[in-house]
């Protein structure tokens, strides 16, 4: 009976140390140039976590609320299979990412709202406002900020239930998107698009 | 900490030997499902589809399709009904209370009649062979090794919500169970008047369309049977069953004529999730040029421009510049040719064709991100 629960005991600690806890975030800033081409500072008071490169921070959990920071590498594929095209127009970014979360059924019916050019830091920058249902059968609301670089292009997403839960965080969303700051201008060349950081 | 050290890899040695008890526990299983339950799985999966915007209401289509289920039922003890998805990908699948779900694509691959009522057949057959109650599964690689690991975490208490990762292999029933309804499917039809030879072909039409796939599924992964070993297994049932492979096709409705208008509507579902091979394959071998010109000359110039914009420039350009000739497509059709030429670095051609795109529709609602690249030429 001791061996039983020894076993389980010990079990229990080699899987509970193999598993990354969450962290509650302190508005502290991730400086990670080389993954993300760009330092921003977290929100305050929301949980955070890394799940495998993905950076996720949440306040009232995942099915409800998230803000995703992560990067896509150019010639990598995405999850879905499809790859970038190398002379993608910038406007044409958004779609190609969120189809990812289309192809892996995590977002039905996902409806496109409306799609513009920004200037986030100085550099060109895709804003994505989007709608879909959850894989919990909630409609959800997004934005995401596609930003690329020469090695990657950044993807920063909102994405929360939409009727009661995605004004409680835009705010603090927002607040994030201007703390971006593009150490790194390594700007990749992209058909239509002046070259130059302004 | 020594003992520990010292019982670590025993220890080890327990979790994984545990976990392969599971495995076997649960590597063949039947679930036997009571009608209450089957109740909830189908409301449920009604309510899901109704909620995701996904079903597509086409009367016309629907009642077509239904006159091919009343030729090939001869039973009354389930009341059959049609729901289409609007979803780019094949499928079609059947609930206990005698809903037959099938996706426009799937409508969009198939034919001729012969096959639209083996489809339904099979469908219907899951029903009559008592298949969602009686529920077998097998747990193949990626779920296994899924079910496999979150099994082993619920144990220990790390995850509590196993319902979640059990629900894992309820994706599909087992493949004994598809050669199963394939077999009585095809009887059905054959009983019916018609041409199971025309029918088995859907099987090679799927392989085809699998095969024409940007991302394939591992034949390992899938739930399903592989399409060319339906197909030969069809062959010979068909043997016995109709062994004089006439091509007289039983049908009161040309199945093409009915679906030509809803190709269109395949294409650019497949166009909206990037199923670029998919669409280059549907136009080439479904969608005549005859139905509509303009449609049909835009999407293949959108093929080129999303994938193909310095190889085929010219036969791109050719597309849209066709496809503009039409009043409907003509403002974007413009705009894709100025997309095209801002591609290929020719800025001022990529100018002139957005500038008639805006003319033409000052209200539209990408004006800004057109306007943003104009911007960027006159810099």
């Amino acid at each position: 009976m001791i061996k039983l629960f020894t076993l389980l005991f010990l079990s229990l600690f080699f899987l509970t140390g193999c598993i990354t806890p969450w962290a509650l975030s302190n508005g502290r800033t991730i400086n990670n140039k080389s993954r993300y081409g760009l330092t921003v500072t977290t929100p305050k008071g929301w949980y955070t976590k890394k799940i495998n490169e993905t950076r996720v921070f949440t306040k009232r959990g995942l099915s409800l609320e998230y803000i995703m920071l992560d990067a896509r590498k150019w010639k990598d594929s995405l999850s879905n299979g499809y790859t970038i095209p190398h002379n993608v127009l910038l406007h044409e970014i958004p779609e190609i990412v969120l189809g990812e979360l289309c192809a892996n059924s995590v977002a039905l019916n996902m409806i496109i709202d409306s799609n513009k050019i920004i200037k986030v830091d100085g550099l060109p920058c895709s804003v994505t406002d989007f709608y879909y249902v959850s894989d919990k059968n909630l409609q959800m609301k997004g934005i995401q900020y596609c930003i690329p670089f020469k090695k990657s292009i950044t993807v920063i997403r909102y994405t929360a239930e939409k009727s009661n839960y995605f004004e409680k965080g835009h705010k603090d969303f927002i607040d994030m998107i201007r703390t971006i700051d593009i150490k790194n201008k390594k700007y990749r060349s992209l058909p239509g698009i002046s070259l130059q950081a302004e | 900490m020594i003992g520990i050290y010292k019982n670590f890899r025993k220890n080890i040695f327990a979790v994984t030997l545990l976990s392969i008890i599971c495995e076997s526990a649960i590597a063949e299983n039947e679930i036997v499902l009571n009608k209450h339950d089957l109740a909830i799985i189908d409301k449920r999966v009604h309510e899901s589809f109704e909620y995701s915007g996904l079903i597509c209401n086409d009367n016309n289509l629907e009642n077509a399709i239904y006159k091919v289920l009343q030729s090939i039922t001869r039973s009354d003890d389930v009341k059959y009904q049609i729901k289409l998805l609007n979803n780019s990908d094949l499928n079609a699948f059947s609930l206990s209370d005698g809903t037959i779900y099938i996706s426009i694509a799937m409508l969009g691959l198939i034919d001729n009649e012969a096959q639209l009522a083996y489809l339904l057949a099979h469908e219907m057959s899951h029903i009559e062979l008592d298949h969602h109650r009686k529920f077998k599964y097998e747990l193949h690689e990626q779920t296994l090794k899924a079910t496999k690991n979150q099994i082993v975490a619920s144990l220990f208490g790390v995850i509590i919500s196993a319902y979640d990762q059990f629900k894992i292999p309820l994706a599909g029933f087992s493949r004994l169970q598809e050669y199963e309804t394939d077999s009585l499917a095809l009887e059905k039809i054959v009983k019916s008047g018609y041409n199971g030879w025309d029918a088995s072909e859907l099987f090679l039409s799927m392989f085809n369309w699998m095969e024409h796939k940007e991302k394939k599924i591992d034949v390992k992964y899938a739930t399903h049977p592989q399409f060319k070993y339906r197909y030969e297994k069809c062959k010979i049932i068909l043997k016995n069953l109709q062994p004089d492979p006439g091509r007289s096709i039983k049908g009161e409705f040309t199945y093409h004529s009915l679906m030509q208008p809803y190709y269109n509507v395949i294409s650019n579902l497949l166009l909206s999730t990037n199923a670029v091979r998919e669409l280059y394959w549907m136009l080439n071998l479904k969608m005549t040029k005859s139905t509509n010109v303009s449609e049909w000359h835009y999407l293949r110039g959108k093929i080129f421009e999303l994938y193909h914009p310095v190889d085929s420039f010219s036969t791109g350009i050719d597309n849209l510049n066709k496809s503009a000739e039409s009043t409907l497509l003509s403002a974007k059709s413009y705009r894709e040719t100025g997309y095209f030429y801002l591609k290929n670095n020719m800025m001022d051609s990529a100018h002139f064709y957005l500038k008639k795109y805006l003319d033409l529709d000052r209200d539209a609602s990408d004006a800004s991100i057109v306007k943003y690249y104009l911007g960027q030429k006159n810099d």
